[in-house]
This record gives C-alpha cells, sequence and structure tokens, in this order.
C-alpha cells in the first residue's frame, strides 16, 4: 500500500523520529533502493562504513533495519517510507535483493510456527487449577475493594481531593496482588480525576459508578448473561488467548484506521486504533501492548484501510478486536455512506449501547452533514436536524475543523459520550484526514 | 439531571451524615428504586451505591440532543483560483515543520506567481505563522482565498486579513504602523509624506517626531528644505538633529551652502608654468581661511584627526566637508567635466577621492559611480546605486581581495546571489562555521541559488579543526538548497 505524508508520520514513534525521517526522505541518502509488490527497501549511507539495510514489509507495514536504533520503527525506514511517498518514480520496480528474501520469509515461518504451537495439546487439569485459584484471589480482591468503596461514600467524597496519590495507589497495588490488573487501572483512573476541574464530582462519581459496578457485577456473575460474564472478566483483568480467539470466525471488511492513541503506564506502551468496516458499518478497537525499545504486532495508521478479518472478543457491546489475519492494505480513497446519520441517532445507540453495557468505554461515531456553529460562546458540531453535540476539540483542533468546513457541513470521526464529542478524523475531498 | 445532582449532593456528605429525607427520582425509576431500598440485609452504603447505579445509568440512556436553529455560519465564498498541487503542500508542510520563515515566504511567492491556494487543513498552520512573522502576512493574505479571509473572522489573532485604508492608519494605528505607512508613502509620493507630517506634527510627542522625521530620509527632495530648515529651531534636540542629517542630504540647504562657501575658499586648482613655461603644472591645493565659522563644527564636522590619523587637522576637516558638499559642486568650481573633476583629484588629492566618492553615494549621483568602480577602496553604497549585473561583479571583485568583511554588504541585495558570488562567498564562510551555521543559513537561504548544491561536497575549510562545524552547517546548508529545489518544482509540474 501507499502510505500519505501525513499517515507516515503516525507511524513515527516521537518527534525527533518524524524530524529525522524527514531529513532522510532525499535520494543523496540512500546508495540503493528498489520496490516490488511485497517490500520496499533501501541500503542507507549512515555514519558507519556499510550502509544500514533497511526494509519495510508492503503486504502488512513491518519494518526491519540494520541500524542499532532501538526506536521503532526508526528513522531510516520511516525516511524511506517518506522517499517514497515523495518520489515513487525514484524507487525501480526490481526483485528484492537477498536479505530482504530472507526477512520476508523469515516473517511467513513464524506465522508458521505459531499455528503449529497452537497445535500441541495442553495440560487441561493444570490450567483448571490455576483458573481456580485465581478466581479466588479476584473473589477476595473484589470483597476489598466493594468495603473500599462502600468506605468512600460513607465518609463523602468530599474529602477525595485531599487523599493523595497514595491512597489511591496502595489499593491499585491491592488489586495488582489479587491478580485484578483491570480493576487495578480503574482505581488508578479514578484517583487521577481532575479534581481542580469545576464539576469534578460528576467526574469522580461516574468512574466510581463503573468501578461498583464492575464489581458487583463479579459478584453475581453466574446470574449474568454470558455475553456480559465476559465483559466483567476482561474488565477485571483475565485474559483470553489470543491464539485461540483467532481461531474464531472473523469479521471480513475493508477496516478503515479512524484515529490512534498511545500512552505509556510503566514500561508498556499502550496504543488504541479505532477501525471502522466501511462494509459492516461496525466499530472495533484494536488494542496493542508492548514493552519499551519492543514493537507493536501490526503498524496501524490513521487513513490505512485493511483487508482483513478481525475477531471480536466475547461481549454484550462486541468493539474490542484482533486481527485474524490480513491480505493487505490500501489508502482510503472516496466517501463514507453516513450521511444520515445524526445526534438523535447516536443518542440512541449510546442508549442500547449503555443499558446493555452500563459500565462501557466511549466508542467511535462517525457522523454525516456536521457543521461547526458558535452558540452560547461554545463550539459545537450541529447535524442536518438541527441538532448539536458539543465539541470537545483543542485549538489546534478546531481550527482544522473550522478551515476545512468553510461553513459547509463535513463528514466526521468523533469519539466521546452523552452529548460531548472530540474529533479523530474527517472526510474532506474523498480523502480521510486525521484531526 | 436533578436526580443525579441529588446523588452527587448525597455522595459529597457521605452516607454518614445523610438526612432521614427520601430524594425524587424519576418516575421510571421509582420501582428500581423500591426494589433497593427494600432488599433485606443490604447496609445504607450499598443501598446507596445501587441506586447512584441506577441514575448513573439513567442519566446515560435516553439523552435527547439539543436542538437549535439560525446558528448557521455564512460559508465562505467559493474560491476564484486553484489549490496548489499535493505536492506542493508536501513541501509545504514539511517548511512549516521546519519553522523557516525565509522559505516560507519563498513558497508563499511561487504559490501566489502561480496565483494557488493554500490548501484548507494547511490554513490555520500558515495564518498562525504570519501572525508571528509581520513580513509574510501580505502574501499569506494572497495565498489563503476566501477561506482564509473567512476564518480570521473567528481568531483575533488573524485580524491582518482587514486592513485599514493607509491615511487612517497613519492617523489612528500604532507608532510602528505609522513609520512604515510614512515610508511607504515616502517611496511612492514624498511631497505628500512630508505633508501628512507637518499636519500631525504638532501633535507628536519628540520621541515620535524624531522617528517618522527619520522617514524623510528616503527620497530627499527640495521641497522638504523649508520645512527642514525651520526644524531647526525646534524645542527637541533628537529632532533637531535629524533635522540636520536630512538638511546635510539636500543639496541647496543652508548647511550645504555653507559648507560649499567653505570649500570655494579653502580649495583651488592651480594651474602653474614648469619647466621655463614649457609645461603646464596643475596642482590642487587645500588651505582653510584663517577664521572658519564655528557653525561648521556645531553641524558635525569634527576639528581633530586623531593621533593616528594620517590627515593633517586641516585636512580632516576638509574631508569631512567634501563628503557633505554634492560632486557637482567641484563641475562649477574647477570649471571642468565631471571626468576633469576626478582625474584632478586621482592625481594631485588621491586621499580625498574617497570623500568625493562618499558624496556622489550620498546625493545619488550616479553618472559620477563608473569612474570609482576600478578604485582600491569599496564604497558598499554604490550597490544599490548599480543594476543587478553590475552590483554582482563590483561585490565579487572586492570579496575576492577582502574576504569575508565583505560578507554582510552581500547579504543586503534583495536578489539571489550567481552562482560565482554564491560560491566564493561560501568558501570564505567556510572557514568561520560557527559565525556562518544553521542558524544564519536559514536566515539568508533566499539569496543562495541551488545551482551550488553539487559544488558544495567539494567547499572545505582551510582549517581542518572547523571540519565538523562546517560539515554540520553544509549539511543544513544542503538541506535548505533541497528544499528551495522542491518549491521550483513543486510550482513547476
Amino acid at each position: 500500500m501507499k502510505l500519505t505524508e501525513e499517515q507516515i508520520f503516525a507511524l513515527a514513534p516521537d518527534e525527533a523520529s518524524k524530524k529525522a525521517g524527514r531529513d532522510l526522505a532525499s535520494p543523496a541518502k540512500w546508495v540503493s533502493k528498489g520496490i516490488n509488490e511485497l517490500a520496499l527497501w533501501g541500503e542507507c549511507q549512515g555514519s558507519g562504513s556499510k550502509p544500514y539495510q533497511t526494509q519495510v514489509d508492503l503486504t502488512a507495514i513491518a519494518f526491519k533495519c540494520s541500524c542499532p536504533s532501538r526506536k521503532f520503527p526508526c528513522k531510516h525506514g520511516l525516511g524511506l517510507l517518506l522517499f517514497h511517498a515523495r518520489q515513487p518514480g525514484s524507487f525501480p520496480l526490481a526483485e528484492s535483493p537477498a536479505w530482504v528474501n530472507d526477512w520476508i520469509s523469515k516473517r511467513s515461518e513464524k506465522e508458521e510456527k505459531k499455528a503449529e504451537k497452537l497445535e500441541k495439546p495442553v495440560d487441561e487439569n493444570a490450567q483448571a487449577k490455576r483458573q481456580q485459584a485465581r478466581e479466588q484471589k479476584v473473589n477476595a480482591g473484589v470483597t476489598e475493594l466493594l468495603v473500599w468503596i462502600k468506605d468512600i461514600v460513607r465518609s463523602g467524597i468530599l474529602t477525595a481531593p485531599e487523599k493523595g496519590a497514595a491512597y489511591w495507589e496502595n489499593m491499585a497495588r491491592r488489586m495488582v496482588d489479587s491478580q485484578s490488573p483491570g480493576l487495578s487501572a480503574m482505581i488508578k483512573g479514578l484517583g487521577s480525576t481532575n479534581f481542580w476541574k469545576e464539576g469534578w464530582q460528576s467526574d469522580f462519581m461516574d468512574r466510581l459508578m463503573s468501578l461498583y459496578l464492575v464489581a458487583e457485577g463479579y459478584r453475581h456473575l453466574p446470574q449474568l448473561d454470558p455475553g456480559l460474564q465476559e465483559d466483567i472478566r476482561s474488565t477485571i483483568g483475565f485474559t483470553i488467548s489470543q491464539e485461540e480467539l483467532k481461531l474464531k470466525e472473523g469479521v471480513q471488511d475493508q477496516w478503515l484506521v479512524l484515529g490512534k492513541d498511545s500512552r505509556e503506564e510503566g514500561p508498556l506502551t499502550i496504543e488504541q486504533n479505532w477501525l471502522y468496516g466501511c462494509n459492516t458499518d461496525r466499530f472495533a478497537l484494536i488494542l496493542q501492548f508492548y514493552a519499551r525499545g519492543q514493537f507493536p504486532i501490526a503498524a496501524l495508521t490513521p487513513g490505512m484501510v485493511l483487508n482483513a478479518a478481525l475477531v471480536y472478543f466475547a461481549s454484550v457491546v462486541p468493539y474490542r478486536a484482533i486481527i485474524k489475519n490480513q491480505q493487505g492494505s490500501t489508502g482510503w480513497k472516496g466517501s463514507v455512506n453516513n450521511n444520515s446519520a445524526g445526534w438523535e441517532e447516536v443518542a440512541k445507540r449510546e442508549t442500547v449501547l449503555n443499558s446493555s453495557l452500563p459500565f462501557r468505554n466511549e466508542m467511535p461515531v462517525i457522523i454525516g452533514q456536521l457543521t461547526p456553529v458558535n452558540y452560547q460562546q461554545q463550539w459545537w458540531l450541529q447535524d442536518q436536524h438541527g441538532c448539536l453535540g458539543k465539541l470537545d476539540a483543542d485549538t489546534g483542533q478546531l481550527w482544522k475543523i473550522l478551515a476545512v468546513s468553510g461553513g459547509e457541513a463535513l463528514t466526521m470521526a468523533l469519539l466521546g459520550k452523552e452529548n460531548t464529542y472530540r474529533p479523530i478524523g474527517l472526510w474532506h475531498q474523498d480523502t480521510y484526514k486525521t484531526i | 439531571m436533578k436526580a443525579w445532582e441529588n446523588i452527587l449532593n448525597a455522595a459529597m456528605l457521605g452516607t454518614d451524615k445523610l438526612g432521614a429525607g427520601r430524594p425524587d427520582f424519576p418516575e421510571e425509576l421509582e420501582t428500581v428504586i423500591e426494589i433497593i431500598e427494600g432488599a433485606p440485609g443490604h447496609d445504607k452504603e450499598t443501598k446507596f451505591l445501587n441506586k447512584a447505579a441506577a441514575v448513573f445509568n439513567y442519566r446515560r440512556c435516553g439523552l435527547v440532543p439539543p436542538k437549535k436553529t439560525g446558528l448557521l455560519l455564512n460559508a465562505a465564498s467559493a474560491e476564484v483560483k486553484s489549490y496548489c498541487s499535493a505536492r506542493a503542500a508536501a513541501v509545504l508542510h514539511t517548511i512549516m515543520e521546519e519553522n523557516n520563515p525565509a522559505l516560507l515566504e519563498m513558497w508563499l511567492s511561487a504559490c501566489d506567481q502561480r496565483s494557488r491556494l493554500v490548501s484548507p487543513d494547511t490554513l490555520p498552520g500558515l495564518l498562525e505563522k504570519a501572525a508571528q512573522q509581520h513580513f509574510l502576512r501580505p502574501l499569506a493574505v494572497k495565498c489563503s482565498g476566501n477561506r482564509g479571509l473567512w476564518i480570521s473572522q473567528f481568531n483575533s489573532a488573524w485580524d491582518y486579513f482587514h486592513l485599514l485604508p493607509v491615511e487612517e492608519i497613519w492617523q489612528t494605528g500604532k507608532p510602528e504602523d505609522r513609520v512604515k505607512v510614512l515610508k511607504e508613502l515616502r517611496q511612492t509620493a514624498p511631497d505628500k509624506a512630508r505633508e501628512w507630517l507637518q499636519q500631525t506634527w504638532e501633535q507628536e510627542n519628540a520621541a515620535a517626531k524624531a522617528e517618522l522625521l527619520k522617514c524623510l530620509r528616503i527620497n530627499s527632495i527640495q521641497a522638504d528644505l523649508p520645512w527642514l530648515e525651520s526644524l531647526l529651531a525646534e524645542k527637541g534636540q533628537k529632532v533637531k538633529d535629524e533635522a540636520l542629517t536630512l538638511l546635510k542630504q539636500v543639496p541647496g540647504s543652508s548647511i550645504i551652502r555653507q559648507y560649499e562657501r567653505l570649500l570655494s575658499e579653502a580649495v583651488s586648482l592651480k594651474k602653474e608654468k614648469a619647466l621655463m613655461g614649457m609645461m603646464n603644472k596643475t596642482s590642487i591645493q587645500f588651505k582653510l581661511p584663517s577664521a572658519v565659522d564655528e557653525t561648521i563644527f556645531k553641524s558635525g564636522i569634527e576639528k581633530l584627526a586623531g593621533p593616528k590619523s594620517s590627515f593633517s587637522d586641516e585636512q580632516y576637516i576638509l574631508y569631512q566637508v567634501i563628503g557633505f558638499v554634492p560632486p557637482s559642486f567641484w563641475e562649477k568650481h574647477f570649471d571642468a567635466a565631471p571626468g576633469q573633476v576626478f582625474a584632478h583629484f586621482e592625481k594631485h588629492a588621491p586621499f580625498m577621492l574617497p570623500a568625493i566618492g562618499i558624496a556622489v553615494a550620498r546625493f545619488n549621483e550616479t553618472e559620477w559611480v563608473p569612474r570609482f568602480l576600478e578604485q582600491e577602496q569599496f564604497y558598499a553604497d554604490f550597490l544599490r546605486m548599480l543594476p543587478a549585473s553590475e552590483q554582482e561583479k563590483y561585490l565579487l571583485k572586492f570579496l575576492r581581495k577582502e574576504g569575508k568583511e565583505l560578507i554582510p554588504y552581500a547579504l543586503m541585495s534583495s536578489l539571489e546571489w550567481g552562482r560565482e558570488l554564491a560560491l566564493t562567498a561560501i568558501r570564505l564562510m567556510a572557514d568561520y562555521p560557527y559565525e556562518y551555521n544553521g542558524a544564519f543559513f536559514n536566515k539568508h537561504i533566499r539569496l543562495i541559488p541551488v545551482s551550488v548544491i553539487d559544488s558544495l561536497e567539494k567547499i572545505q575549510p582551510k582549517d581542518v579543526n572547523s571540519e565538523a562545524a562546517w560539515i554540520k552547517s553544509r549539511t543544513q546548508l544542503l538541506k535548505l538548497l533541497h528544499l528551495k529545489k522542491q518549491i521550483t518544482e513543486a510550482f513547476n509540474t
């Protein structure tokens, strides 16, 4: 696939890599280069005597470079892609050299080995014992958590801002001890409420209620719908083997990457990718976790369209998914058929989803014919029926929306809840642009 | 929502302090609340949490978005010009990331020349850069089209789209804007500019008077004289000094006439017979009159040459005065054509020739310039008086001879350097890589032609220790030149 410059920059791990990659996107730096349907490669003269061998797997964007950088992708990978995006004519169509062939074939071997590994028998008794031991620990943790939540509401949340970081961290650690990392993250989120913001009480109670619903839900797990049981278990932190999940039937579609967000939690990078199935009209969240210095399994960038099958995790509101197999990727071209949806439809959909899964996270929406308007000294997005959704955008995003719109309606992808949404991308001149 | 507010208020107090009263709940929740309250074995905290969870979910379900009419903004007018190509937009994006105003100005200039517009998503970034860099504003406005005009109404920092009439700026604008307007007017209508200043003169404070008066240095004309002469009686010393400076630029002013009278008495061309009357001997005599008017010295002429000077005090006084007298004075005084005057000075008083050169530049007497071009002395002011091709030749000659000291004059050029001048200057720069670093090239990239790209690798500093620093500067220069090249290519394809 051919990525746009914007999409290539979205792959960069930091600003310095973007700048360095840009400097390498010129013919003077590349001793040799080439392209075929599988890969893009080049040899970049660095400070060493031998040029660095840089290669990009074009079927499922992946990088490899012989440079010693720990960043991923390195500046050479970004520079090579940028150079190709700017001057595709400079890359001769050729048979890939041996060092590229080796890497491409090793990647396919690795996939095969993974499949073989799955076929090995599992000791089910030992697995059941481990599962039972964990559930006991989680039960104990949930009981402790409910006592802690009751303590908070007994003494009142008025004093919550004064409690200090240790109060929240201690309880979060207790949840880690009880093998409930999901609950631990929710407690950290509760402690990170912006207590300086006016109306923090509502934000705090929203988070507390989600935590309470998950904990209380776990206590009544057998009485719940099987889908909801899975939601509660995964929110608490019970993992599901992705390899096993991949054995299930996937949803085949052209998946447009609407947006991407990365955050670091300790040594771990958590990457959220929001996808939209262009034919199935479904949304999906691809979460990737990787340690510093390691690489995500899939290099996803907003505006990229994956021709892939996704498998959703079991849920009453299927949303989180994994990529089962990817046949290739392209850039987005064209519009999206979502012109009839408006804020009322969004509100209805939210009602259905919230009533099924009250503690769910925000999901993207795509609304056509949205016009930015100013009302009561705030910016809103008005749909074609006159309904308003509050725009939660920083200054840069707001100006970009206004500049692209020019007062005309746009189709936009947004993330948010209730009546406040932040933009993640928009369609303009048959191109999807991130904001 | 009232029920949620009740929950928040109760949560703030805590269940320990809650009264016996039961807050109102929405009708749809009444049954659920009754079940929760009637649940056996539940403590008050559990009951509160269950009720709060029910209201929390109720609040998030069934939300009705607000509906309003008449809020739509007037849309931006359709564009008359086309947007720039994707390639040009990509180059612009890189230049904006580089944060290089000089390259940005070049890009905008190329875009304007091709009658193209910046794509809408790049507009906010561009308008922000132009808000910070005033010199980019006119081009930014031209390349932003109707969309730029439309969006500027929402951001006060981008109000430069709505330029006030110049006369209004002159009357009500900020001091720096007034100076700018007056300078621009002086270029095209010097009389009108002076009249504007005369009209507001009494209302200006002393500092503004001196600052505004400086604008009259542009296109000094005879018609300025009566008013400038009257300003010598002003109270403010700065104003008087500036008026005197201006008077020294206009032939026919009282001070220049005074200088001319002094020179008429002090300098004479003597023609004598030599070798028994067989040959004519010509010389220029310099002799100050016994009493020199003290006002001459009050006008800025120094009395003493200083211990290290090669001039006598008398010669030094005359040297200064000659520099303030139009060269045409000598045509009358010596009764000779300019060529003959030049030849007399060159032969009989070469030490005074630079003073004539200064006067040539001061009074803009361009017909005298060619006679000085072969001289060994460099006259920086001649650069603006020469046609572009001559400027470069003149600069190149002295750049080779005098080295890096001449680079600041080359930097004053308004046009891109030729390849030869650029390579000569860059070779000199390579020896001083800390002075001519990346920031220097960022600022002056407009002057350096793309044609030097292939030759840059061969340029090395004389001192090996400067090599690493020069490579860094050169790399930056190369990067900028490649971007400059991309600008041209993007708009030519």
